[in-house]
């Protein structure tokens, strides 16, 4: 891929153009219907385009910073957002941005010609496939596990119940979301969620299963207010990497085309869909994404010379890891957008079932 | 005499003071505790959920069905016995389980704190420190179980009719106390409060039913009831109970028509009068076929105006905090006491009502006679609320205080509920595709060709300029300003492109 302005930015064509839109449209798709901000799918998919990871993750979070704004401004007429609450992660969660971007930007640094970036790239796809592997093994082991619907569906509960036994003073209330909660917990969740979001643009995967089950909140004050946290910490996140001059504009505004599309897309799905479905086909993407990632993380091996790999197979990886994401990040938009169509269909179907099942007056 | 509800965190001393009561009279008193054993005994997991609350181990959202289960049985209970005559009941917050039933009186009682510790050391055999401690952990243990279970707060005055403190007097005064409300007319039974008991009871029989029964029973249903009529709304998700809701509910007696409506949520629709043919119908029907919502019906009454029967009419709404006043239809009476037709459905909410059940979006109706407060009473709290309505309302005003009236009821409704509350009039610009929808449409996406236009052909000398090439500290600063600033903007203008693109094409 043709670079510009010393190595740092790709050059854009049509192909190129259609490809960052199409990666946003079905990172919007599994951003509606999973919940969370799409960036494990779109921060990977650009880097497969040759894309510096460093540029992805400020690019991608600062698509993500304007996406939250409008999110977050819907959530908040519906009085899911608890601003107070939201504070309170963000004087953390600044910390732990702060934090990602400067290992970034220094891993960044490191290299010279061919080997530019590699560091910083390792990094990410390393922190990528750990996290990520857990999130996806832990939404599957559950889905399999559980019985059915009901309470029985959730994640685990081993961490909720093991900081349920702990007392850590002082509590403060929160009173859009009803919750008493340690500060202690609070800025270790703020922490966490910052250094990810910094880090691969994924800190809601561990900001709203907090919030659900370490705070006890409802799930749509959740999800509000992490979109609210998100809006702040994205601008956070943003404004430091264009201080640090890796924000591609222009892959932020292509992201937007097709993103602000699919996630309406894969909102309504959610409504439509059974929650297992929605939770097996979520850990199933994201375990795909995370191979998928995992296939180029040789390539960055060879580029830091801690592996001695011949340099042709570099175009195998890419392009392995290039295919494997698009294809899970296509099937897993096909198989939403196909369950949006059934379910559309079967709504129609029971409109007039309803009609029918109407029982007339009966005799008391 | 009415029901007494008797609410307070200390079992014994509501137990004393239930008995105590129920003496005098000369009717039988029922705790929660005995309802909730029975409810044990017919399969829904109590302690279960109680654990999962106090550990905070199960989003509430999943607990909602065996909620909604336990609550009916409860309520069902609770009815049964009152249909048979006067009863005292007593629990944690029972309080809010007949909610706009008139012959009950709510009771908060307020334990002696001295007395309550003393107990708590005498029975565990425990230090003071502990006995507080213990008392702090359990009071804040029923504070989460009443805020799932009701989603108040059980210190909540407002919720009652009448609060004791029984630091400062005894249980046998107190039980003097209740007794002498208890004689008071507005606490008498009437056909309206009556009324108002059967539908409760009928829908919690209802959602029993169906809570027990195999081809429904893992189904996330809301059941209401109005005169007779039930109303079970089930989530696009659960399609397939859709057929078996009618079948099971055809052996629950005492009910005159069944309804079952697919809705992920309502829109409450509040006015005096429903006309179907009339536009606001007609946007109210187009915005819940859009969101896939039902349409559920509050008809508002204005509040009784004789000041010799009923407190003052307010003249504007009550302050945030103030207590909400009984509705009109508890305490006037006038209306109660016949068949008057403004407590039945009248020509045109019938019509609207039969409109919505033949377009499949049917989500209930009531009735009240109020203002504001008598709103948020009406709002079901096992309910979703997409939106809420103002429609025509202050019918009888001029058109000026009529608007102004409306405006101060959406204001005071936007305060204290968590759906949007918007006026009729506002309808269309809101949620709706109409050609001012359409200018902005054309706007929006005018100004993003122009934006993407423009990035895609400066692509180099944009990067040199967000890259921080061009110069110093003063453009990188420049550079971080105008990126913050062009972002969100873009976001906000293609966003709102999109949105209204999908709503044009009905796709919300």
């Amino acid at each position: 891929m043709e670079s510009m302005l010393g190595d740092i930015f790709i050059h854009v064509d049509l192909a190129t153009t259609l490809q960052v839109v199409l990666i946003g449209f079905i990172g919007g798709i599994l951003s509606g219907f999973i919940g969370s901000g799409g960036a494990f799918f779109m921060t990977p998919g650009m880097m497969n385009l040759g894309v510096q990871g460093v540029v992805a993750v400020a690019s991608n979070i600062a698509h993500k910073f304007g996406k939250a704004m409008v999110g977050s401004h819907s959530h908040g007429k519906m009085g899911n957002v608890d601003k107070k609450l939201a504070m309170f992660l963000l004087g953390t969660a600044a910390v732990g941005i702060r934090l990602a971007v400067w290992i970034n930007s220094l891993l960044f640094s490191e290299g010279e010609g061919a080997s530019k970036g590699a560091g910083s790239n390792l990094y990410i796809s390393l922190v990528f496939v750990g996290i990520l592997t857990a999130v996806a093994i832990s939404m599957i082991k559950d889905v399999m596990g559980s019985s059915g619907e009901g309470e029985g569906a959730g994640p685990s509960r081993k961490i909720a119940d093991f900081m349920g036994r702990i007392y850590l003073p002082p509590f403060i209330y929160f009173k859009v979301a009803d919750v008493r909660v340690s500060l202690w917990v609070l800025l270790v969740v703020g922490l966490a969620t910052g250094y990810l979001a910094g880090t691969i643009g994924v800190g809601g995967f561990i900001g709203v299963p907090a919030m659900i089950y370490v705070f006890g909140i409802p799930t749509a004050v959740a999800a509000g207010t992490e979109l609210y946290l998100a809006m702040w910490m994205g601008a956070f996140g943003a404004l430091n990497y264009a201080w640090a001059g890796f924000v591609d504009i222009r892959l932020t505004l292509l992201l937007y085309l097709g993103s602000l599309i699919g996630v309406h897309l894969g909102t309504y799905g959610v409504k439509v869909v059974n929650e297992r479905y929605i939770r097996m086909v979520t850990g199933l993407i994201i375990l795909l994404c995370v191979f998928s990632r995992a296939i180029a993380i040789p390539m960055y091996l060879r580029q830091l010379g801690l592996a001695d790999l011949n340099p042709a197979w570099d175009a195998y990886f890419q392009g392995g890891s290039k295919i494997l994401l698009f294809a899970s990040g296509i099937a897993g938009s096909v198989l939403i957008l196909y369950q949006v169509g059934r379910a559309y269909r079967q709504r129609r179907r029971i409109k007039s079932t309803m009609a029918v099942g109407r029982v007339p007056a009966q005799v008391s | 005499m009415p029901i007494v509800i008797i609410s307070s965190p200390d079992e014994e001393t509501r137990r004393l003071l239930a008995q105590n009561l129920a003496r005098k009279m000369a009717c039988p008193s029922v705790s929660r505790e005995e309802v909730v054993e029975q409810a044990t005994e017919a399969g829904i997991p109590v302690a279960k959920m109680e654990m999962a609350v106090l550990k905070r181990s199960t989003p509430r959202e999943r607990l909602a069905r065996h909620k909604a289960r336990l609550m009916a049985f409860i309520t069902a209970s609770v009815c049964q016995r009152a249909s048979q005559g006067d009863m005292v009941y007593h629990g944690r917050a029972c309080h809010m389980l007949l909610k706009r039933v008139g012959h009950v009186i709510r009771v908060q009682v307020v334990p002696d704190p001295e007395v309550r510790l003393q107990r708590v050391i005498r029975d565990m055999k425990v230090t003071r420190e502990k006995a507080e401690g213990y008392i702090k952990a359990l009071d804040s243990d029923i504070a989460a179980w009443v805020s799932f279970a009701h989603g108040v707060e059980a210190s909540n005055s407002s919720h009652y009719d009448l609060t004791i403190n029984l630091e400062h007097m005894s249980l046998e005064s107190a039980s003097a106390v209740i007794y002498q409300m208890a004689l008071m007319p507005e606490f008498q039974r009437t056909i309206a409060s009556d009324r108002a008991m059967n539908d409760l009871w009928l829908a919690a029989q209802a959602r029993d039913l169906l809570g027990r029964d195999e081809r429904t029973g893992a189904a996330d249903l809301n059941v209401t009831a109005t005169e007779g009529r039930v109303t079970v709304t089930y989530m696009p998700s659960q399609g397939k109970f859709a057929e078996a809701i009618p079948v099971v509910l055809a052996s629950l007696s005492g009910a005159r028509e069944i309804v079952s409506t697919m809705a992920s949520s309502n829109i409450l629709w509040v006015a005096e009068a429903f006309d179907p043919r009339s536009q606001t119908f007609t946007e109210i029907l187009d915005v819940a076929q859009r969101w896939g919502a039902g349409v559920e019906m509050l008809r508002l009454l204005p509040p009784a105006a004789d000041p010799a029967q009923c407190p003052p009419a307010q003249a504007s709404l009550p302050e945030e905090g103030a207590p909400i006043p009984k509705s009109q239809d508890q305490t006037c009476g006038i209306e109660d006491d016949s068949e008057a037709p403004a407590a039945s459905l009248d020509t045109d909410l019938a019509g609207a009502r039969e409109e919505l059940i033949h377009r499949g979006r049917f989500g209930g109706s009531q009735v009240a006679r109020g203002l504001g407060p008598e709103v948020v009473q009406a709002l079901n709290p096992n309910q979703e609320y997409a939106l809420v309505v103002i429609g025509d309302l202050f019918q009888s005003k001029e058109p000026s205080v009529r608007t102004r009236l409306t405006r101060e009821m959406a204001g005071y409704l936007s305060e204290r509920i968590k759906p949007p509350v918007i006026t009729g009039d506002t309808l269309q610009d809101k949620f709706l595709f109409g050609k001012r929808q359409m200018g902005r449409l054309g706007l929006l996406l005018a100004s993003v060709v122009v934006i993407y236009v423009l990035t895609m052909t400066n692509q180099e000398p944009l990067l040199r300029f967000f890259g921080g090439h061009d110069g110093g500290t003063f453009m990188r600063v420049l550079a971080v300003l105008v990126l913050a600033m062009v972002v969100p903007a873009v976001a906000y203008l293609y966003g709102g492109a999109t949105g209204l693109i999908l709503k044009w094409l009905k796709f919300e």
